[in-house]
């Protein structure tokens, strides 16, 4: 990084140094827990097989997504749930840790230490969800076009909804110190149930059809299987994306608001630092 | 000579009528009334911390505020360390206020809660004392020659016995607490603040402590702010200041000594008794 520090402003260069900084830092205490990632590689690939055998074994109606196999569709809701899982609890993660207080009114933009400190974990997300992709493409044969606009709006939109509901459960824990917070509950049981994960939404009995709309994960899914189909060239993808968008600007807003709610009631109760 | 002295003196450090009051606890499931914190975070019917404080450290000053438990110490670090909202007034620090406007002093401060280490810390535990130190002094953008510089004179002075390339978490609290005090010295800030800093330390360690301490102010001339309850600590300080709520008493120790004469007759009985309690009643 030195050999291009004339490109850089000295606020950016400082900024990018400690971020490199936080990725040594997360390193080297990954590296120091070795048998728990050793573990963490081991269930993701117990994961992966499991899925590679199960979708060969049952057969699923798949309504609208029927001209997938049920492996293509499985693995794709599986990549794109995890996409949104894995980065999700970053921010709560850094609420919560020992380091928090003092990090906080260390002389560096909020968001830059949030990405610092979640830098690493970020990385080992992305390798984790490359573990499972190269999987499922060498030996189950799936075809995700990867390099593509529509691909990489549908992974944008994922993070952004990952950050939004990240900032509503950091919000939440900091003005009320709970250790859930309604929205990421609701999101996280009724994820297997209502996001179309396992089989599609069409087949949810009607009230629970309705509640799904409300969820996000059920949108980011349906576009990642829209990727797996021609459907993804055409105009119906962007009008699919431009609702997923909405929903998780929405939920963007709404996350926000929260979080400095939240920032603002433990600066004055004085438990910024509690646990 | 004198008029021109007082008019370089600079107030780093100004608190004016600062007050604080912390909320009461819910009673039960459903009670209501805590919640008015949450719409009004002004709500002024709880706990009292802080009442109408208010005093000023001028720059390469070391303030020392003495108190019971429970006086207030930690809640006035914290609002100067920017991690409290006062009820009413307000602490400034190097001329903007320690809360609202945090961003534009963070860099020139830096604070040692040594009664929360281990509870909250930014070392960390399972990385080497090398690799935190240098972590924190990026933190604070020191750059790595001074790092380097810094470390090596401080570590001449205290020896940490080959601790250095240890992970923090094997270390016990007294040198968890020495490791803060070195990386205080590497930042160099230009205000230190310091919550019961000698609290974990050995006597041969608290004067290495006091060196450091007289050194940082009178090389760097850092303004130092030192909360206790240990009453030894006020004789390095410059101005000291009693805190039981609301300020008892403020001057210097000359001052406070030849106020309470009567009470402190010599130093032995200052260190032994229950002074402030004798101060406190005295005021009144």
């Amino acid at each position: 990084m030195p050999r291009f520090r004339f490109l850089l402003s000295s606020r950016i260069y400082n900024e990018l140094s400690l971020i490199k900084e936080f990725m040594k830092i997360g390193l080297q205490q990954a590296l120091s827990y070795r048998f728990d990632i050793t573990l963490q590689i081991i269930y993701v690939l117990f994961q992966v097989a499991f899925i590679l055998i199960f979708t060969r074994v049952v057969s699923v109606k798949l309504g609208k997504f029927s001209e997938l196999t049920y492996f293509e569709y499985l693995a794709s809701g599986y990549i794109f749930h995890n996409l949104l899982f894995l980065p999700r609890g970053g921010l709560l993660a850094f609420i919560r840790s020992r380091s928090f207080p003092m990090l906080f009114i260390s002389p560096h933009r909020l968001s830059i230490l949030i990405l610092g400190f979640n830098s690493f974990r970020i990385l080992w997300s992305l390798f984790i969800i490359s573990i499972m992709f190269t999987v499922f493409t060498i030996i189950g044969g799936l075809n995700i076009p990867v390099l593509s606009l529509q691909f990489f709006v549908l992974m944008l939109v994922s993070f952004i909804t990952a950050i939004a509901l990240d900032l509503f459960a950091s919000g939440f824990r900091l003005a009320t110190k709970s250790r859930h917070d309604p929205l990421n509950l609701f999101i996280d049981l009724s994820s297997q149930l209502l996001s179309g994960l396992y089989f599609p939404v069409e087949y949810l009995p009607t009230p629970l059809k309705e509640i799904s709309l409300i969820h996000p994960e059920r949108y980011i899914l349906t576009c990642a299987r829209m990727l797996l189909t021609k459907t993804a060239f055409t105009g119906i993808y962007w009008q699919v994306i431009s609702t997923t968008s909405l929903v998780s600007l929405i939920f963007l807003i709404i996350g926000y608001l929260v979080f400095k709610w939240g920032l603002k009631i433990s600066l004055s109760l004085g438990t910024i630092d509690h646990y | 000579m004198i008029l021109i002295w007082v008019r370089n003196m600079k107030e780093v450090i100004k608190a004016s009528n600062l007050t604080k009051y912390y909320p009461l606890l819910p009673k039960r499931f459903f009670d209501l009334s805590t919640l008015k914190y949450y719409v009004n975070s002004k709500y002024c019917n709880g706990i009292v911390a802080l009442y109408n404080v208010s005093f000023s450290v001028e720059e390469g000053e070391i303030c020392c505020i003495i108190g019971p438990n429970g006086a207030g110490k930690t809640t006035l670090c914290k609002i100067a360390a920017g991690l409290l909202e006062p009820t009413s007034g307000y602490l400034k620090i190097l001329g903007y206020d320690s809360v609202k406007e945090h961003s534009k002093i963070a860099k020139d401060i830096f604070v040692i809660f040594a009664d929360y280490i281990g509870a909250w810390d930014l070392f960390q535990y399972r990385i080497s004392v090398y690799d935190n130190l240098k972590f924190i002094s990026k933190l604070w953008n020191v750059p790595s020659d001074v790092f380097e510089y810094r470390l090596n004179k401080i570590l001449k002075e205290i020896n940490l016995g080959g601790k250095l390339k240890e992970w923090y978490q094997r270390l016990s609290r007294g040198h968890k607490q020495i490791v803060w005090i070195i990386a205080a010295y590497i930042i160099n800030p230009k205000v230190l603040i310091l919550d019961e800093p000698t609290v974990h330390l050995s006597p041969l360690m608290r004067n290495k402590f006091y060196d450091i301490i007289t050194e940082l102010t009178e090389h760097n001339k850092t303004t130092i702010l030192i909360t206790s309850h240990n009453i030894d600590n006020i004789k390095i300080c410059d101005k000291v200041i009693l805190l039981n709520k609301r300020v008892l008493f403020k001057g210097t120790i000359q001052d406070l000594q030849a106020l309470n004469r009567a009470l402190l007759k010599d130093a032995a009985e200052f260190s032994r008794g229950d002074v402030i309690a004798k101060i406190s009643i005295s005021t009144k």
